[in-house]
């Protein structure tokens, strides 16, 4: 099955985020690719990786989750496949909890969250971000 | 000697092209579900550092149970598994793992899957040793009939578990 990573959503995902309850809590699934050398949009020198640069993101992201209600669940490195295929494995997962999908949007206007944000560019190579609805089945 | 010379040439142009050819890109991916682990990625397992780690489950399920001993139901793929995902609580509780995330899957806010799973389920195991234990165990075994029941396919990602966040 196919599968492609991508930085930033595409039209149809930005309006589908508008859509319906954006009140209740929600979580995100992020499967990670980053690149192997960091890259900043505003062209600064770095010898970072793309990890590097991607974990910079990683802990400042703590603080802007913390000032609208949210918190990561858990974020670490992949170590292999136990089941299926995947042709080019992501490097990492790491999941999120929003007190809901309005919270999620007040982090991403923030000033200082794109501050931040700038790390995860630089270091990103692409991803996938699941939305899921938390529960037992 | 020609023999061996133009055999010479052959495979270096084989080489060639396969360097050339199988070179990393991101432009396209694939992945495939399944519901068990193949023999490779069992000797992976065991080769393994033997310290706490995370499964991250991706589950996508059949529409109707079906199950291996032909038993009849009226089951969705998702209700028989959700019969196993109940049962497995106490299989996990009893090697120390546990559970620490599940829900259902909403929409792909990120990217492009060609058929996106339906559920996540992410467990903690205390060693690779506890894991084969449950796997391994009679009452598990019953259990896991109601995977095999409703379970289409999966992706299952070991992660580490270095602490709360890390990459």
């Amino acid at each position: 099955m196919k599968v492609k990573n991508h930085t930033r959503p595409h039209q149809t995902q930005m309006e589908g985020f508008f859509e319906g309850d954006t009140k209740t809590p929600i979580a995100m699934l992020n499967l990670l690719k980053f690149k192997k050398k960091a890259e900043y949009e505003d062209g600064r020198e770095t010898d970072l990786t793309g990890k590097e640069a991607y974990s910079i993101y990683g802990q400042e992201v703590t603080k802007h989750l913390a000032k609208i209600g949210g918190k990561l669940v858990f974020g670490g490195k992949i170590s292999r496949l136990m089941i299926g295929e995947v042709e080019d494995l992501w490097d990492s997962v790491a999941i999120a909890q929003y007190p809901s999908r309005k919270a999620m949007l007040e982090m991403l206007m923030d000033p200082d969250y794109q501050k931040s944000e700038a790390h995860r560019a630089a270091g990103l190579e692409g991803q996938l971000n699941i939305e899921i609805k938390e529960g037992d089945l | 000697m020609k023999k061996y010379l133009i055999g010479l040439v052959i495979i270096s142009g084989l080489i060639f092209f396969l360097i050339n050819n199988t070179s990393y890109s991101n432009e396209s991916n694939s992945f495939t579900n399944a519901v068990s682990p193949t023999p490779l990625q069992i000797a992976g397992f065991a080769l393994g550092e033997d310290e706490s780690f995370l499964a991250v489950n991706l589950l996508t399920f059949k529409d109707k149970a079906e199950y291996e001993d032909g038993r009849e139901t009226n089951l969705t793929g998702e209700e028989a598994y959700t019969i196993y995902a109940n049962e497995v609580t106490a299989h996990l509780a009893k090697v120390g793992a546990e559970p620490i995330f599940a829900g259902e899957v909403q929409r792909l806010i990120l990217g492009d899957v060609e058929d996106l799973w339906d559920v996540v389920a992410v467990v903690r195991y205390p060693s690779r040793k506890a894991m084969y234990q449950m796997a391994t165990s009679e009452e598990y075994l019953e259990s896991e009939k109601h995977r095999i029941a409703g379970l289409a396919g999966q992706l299952n990602i070991e992660i580490k578990d270095d602490g709360k966040f890390s990459f």
